[in-house]
């Protein structure tokens, strides 16, 4: 039921996708890109926001949906090409920069006071927050 | 044609300013060399000509007079800038002149994603308001320790994301050669500041084009170095493997000197690099020393996949091919170079980006900083607190970086992401083994209107492509004001993009100086001549 409910925008949204025109993309991408989307699950925004400890109103989840579902349509592109033998870029730039570690020795904080008057709710020197409990027995 | 006309009534609510509009082909005939604001300024204390205190005083009249217009910064610290600019004044005169920080008594603006422990740091969202940090960003750290006068915190989009600085959860900021335009963002409150004489010069961050872009949408200089080159401790973090913080200034000599304070390793940040920093503004020289073809033998490739018709407007194409042209006439070579994975660095940046921001933006959580929501247990407080702290676009990036990073999604997105930004990286490097610097436009439009991409997330993102790429290499890049497009009420600004190898600011530097210095153009913002 979910999967339904949540297939019917996005189905109008592939459809508007195509209507884009937006400078430097070419329309046949838009369109190879359509047809490359239908291989993932499109975004179930409220299952996200969960997940990302969002409390979004249903009126934000709603305009978010389209928005979100033609940013990830528009990604599709990158099926596109072969990366099969492609490494993925885990370090970016300097390669002299190897060496920069630090010796992992703790040091104390010089503006403590500061730090903690940041805290929105304290108890004695602890932070307070609302019950964690209902959470933890699931 | 440049148009004349003076319709925009926003402008026209600034009062003295309707008979002092020059066009830019007057401000051509009348011809005058970009000068380092923050050289004359220390010529001027070293001389006794004038005191800090004066010209913080003379900086912060024209921040006040002009803040009801541009709107570009969320704090102004002016008691405390007049304090410091005392303590210059004090050192020179006992006699310290020769003790003076590169920076000494020069007036900056801080972008509010960058920590001050003197003045509240937002980085443009709710979610952090009031917020004072309990320590200085490093390159704020090496700012005060030059000298340098801290006038106020500028305005962003929440924590870098946008393009206009109309995601700021406080004010829009707008253009100083046309107040119902945007900055360019996400640092425009940087960049209008320092187009708007509100300050000598700036710090922005530039993830995907934040220094560039506002650069050039505002007609003045901007820098942004290599991923490690400046430690990013204490800038709020939105992309890690992308950021880096940067310089913005009304001349490259401004930003050469800038850069010089703020780069270098720092124990704090791992990756800050152990690279030398070498004397960027000594090898500026005055132009009048120089030969006539003063770039004999340079080798520049402009971006074939930037000057697309389709995607980029005509006044900025035949802007950047007049700069190209008047490289050659300098002596340089300029050849059309192809790098062929180049457009689909957008849609990677726009995955790869989220997916950081939505781990690094966890922290927000409304336990240790920040206001924080009504919540009967704590995940619903979670929830609660991060829901009215960010803004739309800040949400948006975090629901598309968990789904991004989702089980079952994280190959086709994220490592296929990681894998085109190799193939990204490959093309620059084999283009930079042909040419020396590569050039391309900044942005595919000049300045637009405030609202105009508002409702349209994708349309903005797109104005991105000729950014993005540079960070996804890691490479540094300066943008130099180069021509004038359509628009506003006497043109707007266009930028030129140059595009180095990794640790090659020292290169861009020199021959940005030696372009902006050459080209017989102004790009005076039209308020600044009231």
């Amino acid at each position: 039921m979910a999967a339904l409910l949540h297939h019917l925008p996005y189905q109008s949204m592939l459809t508007t996708s195509l209507r884009i025109s937006v400078a430097g993309i070419p329309t046949k991408r838009a369109a190879m890109s359509m047809c490359m989307t239908s291989k993932v699950e499109p975004p179930n925004i409220a299952h996200l926001c969960e997940k990302a400890r969002l409390s979004l109103t249903p009126q934000e989840v709603e305009e978010f949906e389209p928005q979100i579902g033609r940013i990830v349509d528009w990604f599709a592109q990158l099926q596109e090409i072969d990366v099969a033998d492609v490494a993925p870029s885990i370090h970016v730039g300097d390669v002299n920069g190897i060496n920069t570690l630090r010796p992992d020795k703790p040091s104390v904080f010089q503006n403590r006071k500061a730090m903690m008057g940041a805290v929105p709710e304290l108890e004695g020197s602890f932070i307070k927050v609302p019950k964690i409990l209902k959470e933890n027995q699931e | 044609m440049i148009s004349r006309h003076l319709h925009c009534s926003a402008q026209a609510a600034i009062p003295t300013r309707t008979h002092v509009l020059e066009t830019s082909e007057q401000q051509a005939s009348t011809h005058q060399r970009p000068i380092s604001v923050i050289r004359k300024i220390r010529e001027s204390l070293i001389s006794r000509e004038r005191t800090a205190v004066e010209i913080t005083e003379g900086y912060l009249a024209k921040l006040q007079e002009r803040e009801p217009h541009i709107r570009s910064f969320l704090h102004i610290s002016a008691e405390k800038a007049l304090l410091d600019a005392e303590e210059i004044d004090k050192l020179l005169s006992e006699g310290g002149g020769g003790e003076l920080g590169l920076l000494a008594g020069v007036p900056l603006g801080v972008k509010d994603n960058l920590c001050t422990r003197d003045m509240p740091s937002t980085g443009g969202s709710q979610i952090l308001k009031g917020y004072c940090p309990p320590y200085d960003a490093t390159a704020v750290c090496k700012l005060r320790e030059a000298g340098a006068v801290l006038v106020g915190k500028t305005n962003m989009d929440e924590f870098g994301m946008g393009s206009s600085t109309e995601s700021s959860a406080y004010q829009v900021t707008s253009n100083p050669w046309d107040l119902s335009r945007v900055p360019g963002g996400s640092s425009g409150g940087s960049a209008a500041a320092v187009a708007a004489g509100q300050c000598a010069g700036a710090l922005g961050s530039d993830t995907g084009g934040s220094i560039r872009q506002p650069a050039s949408f505002c007609g003045i200089v901007g820098l942004k170095p290599s991923y490690g080159r400046v430690s990013r401790f204490g800038l709020m973090a939105y992309a890690s493997s992308l950021d880096v913080v940067g310089c913005l200034g009304a001349s490259v000599l401004d930003t050469a000197i800038l850069l010089q304070v703020i780069a270098g390793h720092d124990k704090n940040d791992s990756t800050s690099s152990l690279e030398e920093v070498p004397d960027y503004a000594a090898q500026l020289l005055p132009v009048e020393g120089l030969s006539s073809k003063p770039l004999a033998g340079v080798k520049f490739g402009l971006i074939k996949e930037t000057m697309d018709e389709e995607g980029v407007e005509e006044d900025v194409a035949s802007a950047v091919k007049a700069a190209a042209l008047h490289l050659q006439e300098l002596g340089a070579s300029v050849t059309e170079v192809s790098l062929p994975m180049f457009s689909l660095g957008l849609p990677a940046y726009y995955v790869l980006a989220p997916s950081e921001a939505s781990s690094n933006l966890a922290r927000y959580d409304g336990v240790r900083f920040g206001p924080r929501a009504h919540g009967e247990e704590v995940m619903s407080m979670f929830g609660n607190s991060r829901a009215e702290g960010f803004g739309p676009e800040v949400k948006r990036r975090i629901l598309m970086g968990t789904y991004a990073l989702s089980a079952g999604y994280y190959d086709a997105f994220y490592k296929r992401s990681q894998q085109v930004r190799t193939l990204i990286q490959r093309d620059f490097k084999a283009a930079l083994q042909d040419v020396d610097v590569l050039l391309s436009p900044v942005a595919p439009s000049a300045a637009y209107k405030i609202g105009e991409k508002l409702d349209n997330p994708l349309s903005m993102y797109l104005g991105d492509l000729m950014t993005v790429n540079v960070n996804l290499a890691g490479l540094p890049s300066l943008v130099v004001p180069c021509g004038i497009a359509k628009g506003g009420t006497c043109g707007l600004p266009v930028g030129l993009q140059m595009i180095g190898p990794a640790f090659g600011e020292e290169v861009l530097l020199r021959l940005g100086h030696i372009f902006e210095q050459t080209l017989p153009m102004n790009f005076n913002a039209p308020l600044l001549t009231s």
